[in-house]
């Protein structure tokens, strides 16, 4: 199996506040990823481990809020952090 | 219900096992319990019968589906279905130019009904959705990845919220809380998307009342062409809770997979790949889907998504899953 590289996205709304309950998803990979919904705890966060590969998430709120990300793991990285914000 | 017989059935998908040349074995592996002991998987189906399992509408209202009638496409087409319908934003990969998903309001009759919202819990505490549907009594299929994966789940899900027919906050049918699981070796050791299936066993028989799916591993050229039908619960439309529906043609039927232009997004792995040879005939499960683009091989072309067919090998898995649900054994 391909070494993973831990990874934590934030969603936020567009005033930085954690976006919890909101529905995560990868739209867009260079890799193989399932079609899984991830739901952001009440932090805000999803906590992954992703293969080397670029990658575009994508996140939707109830009330309709939604936003993209797109970012690159390497291969033995340090943890990522990425923030995705949401806009109405 | 309209019954169908074997001899029927096989006329209509021509799939005795004789098709596949370098047949593999699979092995089915349960996530483990403390206090039951492992038992032998059930026989496999007899090798000389047509490979296909019947379903049954269930004991629910046998009302006919308006949804069912409009939505469901059946046979095979010479081109893909036009892209009439737009419900949403195509920003998307795995929505591939228009969005084309249409809502099911009808969730409490069949086929809806026997697609289920899942709402899986990972030892880790994280949250995630995904689609499942009957194919027995006793018995969810779904996507190797919603009962286990490493990268998410950390092994084996905790528990898994089952909810047959889910309509936004409306539950027609009860919820069924769900501990134990199944996936095939190929999938645990190498998660390898080729055999991303996956079972969720019910301590109650839900599928005596919603019903369940006939389900076949037809030939490739049955699948060539065909229009294949896609229901699930997306995570950016309803945020999980509603069901769309999508359907196109089949682009291509490789070795393990089937290859489609259908429109879907995250949390709707898992969910059931029909197809249907005439109107009044059984829907058919012939793939779990599973994938967006990105498992796509570029020498498709085109953009697809994907999902891994049940070939003969994993037919006979499914098979033993539901006759071991349904006999009530516990699970190599």
């Amino acid at each position: 199996m391909t070494a993973k590289n831990p990874v934590t996205i934030r969603v936020v709304d567009q005033h930085g506040q954690p976006a919890d309950g909101a529905l995560v998803a990868v739209v867009q990979s260079s890799v193989p990823f399932p079609e899984i919904g991830m739901v952001a705890d009440a932090k805000g966060e999803i906590n992954l481990s992703l293969p080397e590969g670029q990658f575009t998430f994508s996140a939707h709120a109830q009330g309709g809020a939604s936003g993209h990300v797109r970012f690159a793991v390497a291969s033995g990285q340090s943890p990522l952090r990425v923030d995705l914000v949401l806009s109405p | 219900m309209q019954q169908f017989t074997k001899l029927q059935l096989s006329q209509a998908f021509g799939s005795i096992r004789s098709w596949e040349k370098n047949m593999i074995k699979l092995e089915s592996v349960t996530k483990p319990l403390g206090d039951l002991s492992a038992s032998r998987a059930a026989e496999l189906a007899d090798a000389s019968e047509p490979l296909v399992h019947p379903g049954s509408k269930g004991s629910a209202s046998d009302a006919p589906s308006r949804a069912e009638t409009h939505y469901v496409v059946v046979g095979k087409s010479d081109r893909p279905l036009g892209r009439q319908f737009s419900s949403g934003d195509a920003a998307a990969e795995t929505v591939i130019d228009v969005d084309t998903r249409s809502r099911v309001l009808e969730t409490d009759l069949a086929p809806w009904r026997m697609v289920a919202a899942l709402r899986m819990l990972a030892a880790t505490g994280s949250r995630f959705i995904g689609t499942g549907w009957l194919a027995g009594p006793r018995t969810v299929i779904t996507a190797g990845h919603c009962v286990h994966q490493q990268s998410a789940f950390g092994g084996w899900a905790e528990n898994i919220e089952v909810s047959a027919g889910r309509n936004g906050p409306s539950f027609p049918f009860r919820t069924v809380l769900a501990t134990r699981f199944s996936s095939l070796d190929r999938w645990i050791e190498q998660e390898d998307p080729d055999f991303d299936i996956g079972c969720i066993h019910l301590e109650e028989p839900l599928g005596n009342q919603v019903g369940f799916f006939t389900f076949a591993s037809p030939a490739p050229s049955v699948l060539e062409s065909h229009l294949v039908n896609i229901s699930g619960y997306p995570g950016d439309l309803g945020n999980g809770t509603q069901q769309y529906f999508s359907a196109n043609r089949v682009l291509r039927v490789g070795d393990r997979r089937v290859f489609y232009d259908v429109d879907t997004f995250g949390g709707q792995s898992g969910s059931p790949v029909w197809i249907q040879e005439a109107q009044g005939a059984p829907p058919t499960v012939i793939g779990i889907h599973a994938y967006g683009d990105s498992a796509t091989p570029q020498t498709l072309g085109q953009p697809a998504n994907s999902a891994p067919r049940i070939i003969p090998e994993v037919f006979d898995r499914i098979a033993a899953w539901v006759a071991e649900d349904s006999a009530g054994l516990p699970h190599a």
